[in-house]
Parts: C-alpha cells; structure tokens; sequence
C-alpha cells in the first residue's frame, strides 16, 4: 500500500504546509499518508468533508468540548498524534477562558494511552469529576455512546457519535505518524498564549517533579 | 518475558491470543502456525488484551501477518481494551491494505464487525458525511 509521493506531490505538500501555518498556525504532517492513499483530489475531498464536520461540531458544542471531544475520540482509537494535538488545544482553550491549566496535561498523552478503558474512565472521573464536571459528563457519554445499543437519546448524542466517526476516519492516516503534535485548531494562531501556557505548564510539570501524585496506574507495564 | 499464543478454532472463526511481549520472531512464529489453519475460516479475532509489549521490529512481522490473514479470511477484529494496542492494529491494518479489518474494545463489537460487511474507513466517511 505505500508508495513514494510523486514530485508534485511532494511540491504540493511544501506548499499546503506553509499555507496552513500562515492561516491555520499548524500543519499537519499526516498530510503525506492522506495524499499517498487518496491522491491530491481525495485530499482536497478529505480536508473539505472534516473541515465541515469539525465546523459543525464547534457550532454546537464550542471550541474547548470540540477538543475535549477530539482528543479522546483520537485517544480511544490509540492516535497518539491528534490525541496530543487536541488535548493541547483544549488546555490553551482553558487557559484563555480561565488562566487555569487544565488537569489533564498533554503530555501524560501516552501514559493514558495504556490504561485499560475502565482505568481511563476512573482516572477521568479522578482528574475532572469535581474540577470540570460538565466537560466529564461530555467524555463520559462519550464512551457511553461509542457501546451503545440501539438508538440514540438526544441530538448531542448524535453530534457525539459524528465525532467518534470523524476521528475514526481522520485517525486512519494520522496513525502514521506520533506525537507530538501542534494544537489542532484555531487557538494555534494565538502564539503569545501559546508561550503563556507553555511556561505555566512547565512550571507546574516541575513542581510535579518535586512532588509526585499519581491518580492511576496502569495494570501492566 | 517470550510471547506466547493460543489457537482455537470453531467452525468458520478462528481466534488467536496473544500473550506476553511481541517480537518479530514470536510473531513469525504465529503466522507460521496459523496459516495452515485459515482454509475454510472466513472470520479472524486476534486478541491481545493478554501482551504486554509489542517491539518495532515485530510491526512490520504483523503488517505481514495481516496482509497473510487478509488473503484468505473475510474479517478481521484485532481485540483490546488498551488505546494503545488498538493503535498498533490500526496501524497494523491500515499497513496491511486491509478495510475489512477494525480494532475494536471487547468480544461483543468483535461479532457485531465479524457479521458485518462495512470496510472500516468507507464507514467511518459515511458516517461523517451523513450523520
């Protein structure tokens, strides 16, 4: 299945990737394996059809659930690349709206990636059920929807399945590649936030350091 | 800690536990054993809830025994109710060329894939699109 990009390809993607940090203030580097399996038309078609998907996602639920959203869809499907990317971008969301972290740092991307699911829904409740209950509510229905039986309740229910889909779907190609990842979103533009977060986080990384307080471990190594 | 594997076969469904840590060698080792059995199976569960670790080198070994399994079987569900070991078959089965095959949490969405004719990216576009 894998194939060498053509030299327009690879043309097209030097230039895409220099658009897409001017417009977006990210690239994606999966970019390369949706071309390779699609070709240029089906990437057009790709970046069209989830663009819309995702649009339609953030007018309903708004940028911080969008992410919250993402980011575990990304992580249950074992895509560490847009787990970390939306998880970065649902920690800037927070710190602009409150100038708090959030306790879930980007970072521990890979260690939850090997919780068993039953252990991720405990460490989410630990980590968010009294801090952020609504956005634990959303993840937790999340899961709910994603074994569900039969039709769906509500019409959240049905945008939170369009997510799971969409990341089933975006998660294909962007399996190639790993973590780290830039914030998948707009909030990427915003550079001087950026730095504001970075700086806080890595503050709160080494008092983290100094003082260890694992929530969860996982069952095996 | 040497991987290990158990085999059983019922009817058309074959099932391979996988345990402990995959090398390329323990993975050779499984599609050694299996391939005289995939004649008449149209169904393959491969559960991994039982590995503990899966090594670079044994990726491309199960790339090979996807790709090996695919010819001969018509669906495929890879089992675990890790995120990560979901990741490594996804990465496995996209490798492998193969739609017809879907990581998956537990035994119950293993049959309802094994009984369905969706090809996991179409269905997840589908999805997408027109939910």
């Amino acid at each position: 299945m894998s194939r060498e990009l053509t030299w327009a390809e690879r043309a097209f993607i030097r230039v895409e990737r220099s658009l897409g940090e001017v417009t977006h203030g990210y690239f994606i580097t999966f970019d390369e394996e949706l071309i390779r399996q699609h070709g240029l038309m089906g990437f057009f078609r790709w970046a069209r059809a989830t663009l819309r998907a995702q649009n339609e996602l953030i007018a309903a639920f708004g940028e911080t659930k969008f992410h919250l959203l993402a980011g575990f869809a990304s992580l249950w499907n074992g895509c560490d690349y847009c787990a970390y990317g939306h998880v970065l971008a649902l920690n800037l969301c927070v710190f602009k709206e409150t100038g708090q972290l959030f306790p879930i740092d980007e970072a521990e991307v890979h260690e939850l990636l090997r919780l068993r699911d039953h252990e991720l829904q405990a460490t989410l409740e630990a980590r968010l059920g009294a801090s952020h209950p609504e956005l634990f509510a959303l993840v937790k229905r999340q899961l709910e929807v994603r074994v569900a039986e039969g039709p769906l309740q509500s019409d959240e229910d049905r945008l939170i399945l369009k997510s799971i889909a969409l990341y089933e779907w975006v998660n294909e190609c962007s399996i190639t590649v790993d973590a780290p990842a830039p914030p998948l979103g707009p909030i990427a533009k915003d550079r001087e936030l950026r730095a504001r977060y970075a700086a806080a986080r890595a503050e709160a990384r080494t008092s983290k350091v100094a003082a260890p307080a694992p929530v969860s471990a996982p069952s095996e190594p | 800690m040497a991987a290990n594997f158990v085999l059983k076969s019922s009817g058309p469904e074959l099932k391979v536990d996988l345990f402990g840590v995959l090398t390329a060698q323990a993975v050779r080792e499984v599609l050694s054993a299996i391939t005289p059995k995939l004649s008449g199976v149209s169904a393959c569960i491969i559960n991994t809830m039982g590995v503990n670790d899966c090594l670079e080198e044994a990726r491309a070994e199960l790339v090979r025994l996807q790709q090996a399994v695919a010819a001969r079987v018509r669906r495929t569900a890879w089992v675990d109710d890790r995120a990560r070991f979901r990741g490594v078959a996804l990465w496995v089965m996209h490798l492998a060329g193969d739609p017809n095959a879907k990581a998956v949490a537990n035994a119950d969405q293993a049959a309802k894939w094994l009984a369905s004719n969706e090809l996991r990216e179409a269905a997840a576009e589908r999805r997408t699109v027109g939910a």
